[in-house]
């Protein structure tokens, strides 16, 4: 995913929060003065580990002073500010994830709802004609012939038509079957979708999280040492 | 058939199927109630045609002094026996052919129903999936 929105460039240089202890005494650059360094790079720490607290730095004069209380109520409020905007950020972001999680989950409810289950093969009609007698009965009683070889005749017949119903009522409910096993893998592929989308959203939201978090914390690591002057 | 998404042509594509589906069930029932028409008219003919048989046939054995008032003949019996027999052969014949033809009718109408179940069925997966990654994707506008 492309970022959002590209942070302006600081007028102190590359963001602060790019400055990890490690990566500044690993490699600390063009620096003409080393004591602002060694400064930056405790500021830099003392900031990472969330404390407020930056006084002892010798950045504002030696020992303390009304101008060292004033700083560290500044820093306060700074931090209070940020804290308090990456707090509602979350709230908002929480928000959102629940409505889209809502949603997810509505339109699988809904699907299942409307989905029901394979009707077509069940109880499917298979035809089976009776079979007409031969119309001779008289005639054949008339001159003493019998009619039991028709009789047989229209028996065996019968009988051949009800093993073809027979067959064809068991292909139905075969059918009906797979039917219900196809409805199956609907489902399953409902799931599916939904936990991958819930997923997906669950990393989507984690992104705009951190976006939001990292974007915060550069301002207020940058509004921290205009206050502390650097 | 509609080229726009699952639900996106607002259920044209449904609306479409089922009018196949209806129109497939007018043709099946016309085909059955010809198809039932004609058997029956051949099994009539075929009644009609034995019952006018029977009496030449008759005659023919008593032309060759196997029948008549005083003759007790066994040939003559086996000959009308035979002969009823197979009219209730074709009589069968004819009546299976009807049935094939109705079976057959019957099963394009449940495989016609069966298609519209499942075509209908994978619309609303594909509607329900198209929501879920709307609902998803729409969040990533979701900016602070």
């Amino acid at each position: 995913m492309a970022p959002r929105n590209t942070p302006k460039p600081s007028p102190f240089g590359p963001r602060l929060t790019e400055y990890t202890p490690e990566k500044v005494m690993k490699n600390p650059g063009p620096v003409a003065n080393p004591v602002f360094q060694d400064a930056l790079n405790r500021v830099v720490t003392r900031l990472l580990t969330g404390s407020t607290d930056l006084s002892g730095f010798g950045l504002d004069g030696a020992g303390g002073g009304s101008g060292a209380a004033r700083r560290r109520k500044q820093n306060a409020a700074i931090m209070n500010i940020f804290n308090r905007r990456q707090g509602e950020a979350n709230r908002f972001y929480a928000g959102q994830e629940k409505q889209a999680t809502s949603t997810i989950n509505k339109a699988m409810e809904d699907f299942l709802a409307s989905l029901g289950g394979p009707t077509a093969y069940q109880n499917a009609p298979v035809p089976n004609l009776p079979q007409t007698q031969m119309g001779l009965l008289a005639q054949l009683q008339q001159y003493g012939a019998s009619p039991e070889m028709a009789q047989a005749q229209q028996a065996t017949d019968a009988a051949y038509a009800q093993q073809m119903q027979d067959i064809f009522n068991r292909s139905n409910q075969q059918m009906q079957g797979t039917d219900e096993a196809f409805y199956r893998s609907l489902q399953a592929g409902a799931r599916g979708g939904q936990a991958q989308s819930l997923m997906a959203l669950a990393n989507l939201m984690a992104g705009l999280r951190a976006q939001t978090q990292s974007e915060t914390a550069g301002a207020r690591d940058e509004l921290l040492l205009r206050a502390l002057g650097l | 058939m509609s080229d726009f998404s699952a639900w996106g042509d607002f259920g044209i594509s449904e609306a479409q199927a089922r009018r196949r589906r209806s129109q497939r069930t007018i043709a099946n029932e016309q085909a059955a109630t010809l198809g039932q028409l004609r058997g029956q008219r051949n099994l009539l003919n075929i009644q009609k045609q034995y019952q006018e048989g029977f009496q030449p046939l008759v005659a023919s054995y008593g032309r060759r002094g196997l029948g008549g008032p005083n003759v007790q003949s066994g040939i003559r019996t086996r000959g009308l026996e035979r002969f009823a027999e197979q009219l209730q052969a074709d009589l069968g014949a004819e009546t299976s052919r009807m049935t094939d033809e109705l079976r057959g009718i019957a099963q394009d109408e449940t495989n016609a129903q069966q298609e519209l179940e499942d075509y209908l069925a994978d619309l609303r997966l594909q509607k329900a999936l198209a929501a879920m990654q709307s609902a998803m994707n729409i969040k990533q506008f979701a900016a602070y």
